[in-house]
């Protein structure tokens, strides 16, 4: 895992998951092929998201058994998962699970904390549209900390997601036409550029501009820029 | 709607996955690599005023800090645009990101 990038590790995961989820429609017992790769793996239900399987990394690491879980489905998620990232990943995943690309994984971010613990830390999270019985979908899952300790270019990614995690409600509070006008900033066109553009006048440019700097706190054109990178505003 | 509990989040956008980030990395590094002949016309002094133009430094704070007048930092700041044809505000953030002058 030394000397790979950003890039190559997402695909190297995206690679195991896909992987993975072929040996398990193939019959694989699923306890028996988690011992192949040392990480956090669980079955879920695609539409509700539930845990259905554990492996055992899951439950040394994050200290539950399969029955406790299920038992009390609410009360293991609000102890366990980030009410933003439930919030993040109850939006999404559905939707991604229902479109059903036969090869496409999907990888985020999600913030958990295993038993007993007060903090919450990043986890690299893998999982895709499943061909399994019953709906259930396979999750890869790995501490990005435990990872970045050694590696500094995955620390640049889990400092953009905490920021994102940190200011989402703020993010949330804009109104698209104001997310319009942020991406356009941040990809280096000024107030008069913009007007042209959307069709405005300057004045209305700049009172979206004040509002936008209001609700997100923006003091400099740097604060400008992380909300740009971590909410994937920047285009090539 | 995740069990019943509605987080009310009904705008989609460009979000949460990984992909996101590694194409935002992606930028960066592409921003560096076209960059990389005029940054490296800065001297240590303007690559100094740049990190904290970048860190969203007053021209007068970064004054103070440097011990130099206002005027000095004005036309350092004018240098630095030309040498690196920063067209925008952002571009210094941008640039002090792409070569590891800042953190994110």
């Amino acid at each position: 895992m030394k000397h790979l990038t950003e890039k190559e590790l997402l695909e190297r995961y995206q690679f195991y998951t896909l992987q993975f989820e072929e040996r398990l429609q193939e019959g694989e017992d699923f306890e028996t092929l988690s011992k192949s790769l040392p990480c956090i793996m669980h079955l879920s239900d695609s539409e509700t998201l539930k845990i259905v399987e554990v492996n055992s990394t899951f439950t040394n690491e994050v200290g539950y058994e399969i029955e406790e879980i299920q038992a009390n489905w609410l009360q293991y998620l609000v102890n366990t998962v980030h009410p933003n990232t439930i919030a993040s990943v109850g939006s999404f995943l559905p939707k991604f699970y229902k479109k059903d690309h036969p090869s496409r994984v999907k990888a985020f971010m999600q913030y958990a904390r295993l038993k007993n613990q007060d903090e919450f830390s990043p986890f690299m999270s893998f999982t895709k549209a499943s061909r399994l019985p019953c709906g259930r979908v396979l999750w890869i899952v790995f501490s990005a900390e435990q990872i970045g300790k050694k590696r500094k270019n995955i620390e640049r990614l889990i400092k953009m997601d905490e920021f994102k995690l940190n200011h989402f409600q703020q993010f949330q509070s804009l109104t698209n036409r104001e997310i319009e006008i942020l991406q356009l900033l941040a990809n280096g066109y000024d107030n008069p550029a913009i007007a042209e553009m959307l069709f405005l006048s300057r004045m209305t440019v700049e009172t979206h501009r004040k509002n936008i700097n209001r609700k997100l706190n923006l003091k400099c054109a740097r604060d400008l820029m992380r909300y740009a990178f971590a909410f994937n505003l920047v285009e090539l | 709607m995740i069990l019943g509990l509605d987080f009310g989040m009904d705008r989609e956008y460009k979000t949460g996955p990984i992909e996101g980030y590694i194409e935002q990395i992606a930028y960066l590094n592409k921003f560096r690599e076209r960059r990389e002949r005029l940054f490296q016309t800065l001297t240590d002094r303007e690559r100094e005023i740049l990190t904290r133009i970048a860190s969203g430094l007053s021209n007068s704070e970064i004054s103070t800090s440097l011990d130099i007048s206002v005027y000095t930092v004005q036309n350092h700041r004018a240098r630095i645009r030309d040498k690196l044809r920063i067209s925008h505000q952002t571009e210094f953030v941008t640039y002090a990101l792409a070569f590891g002058l800042i953190n994110f």
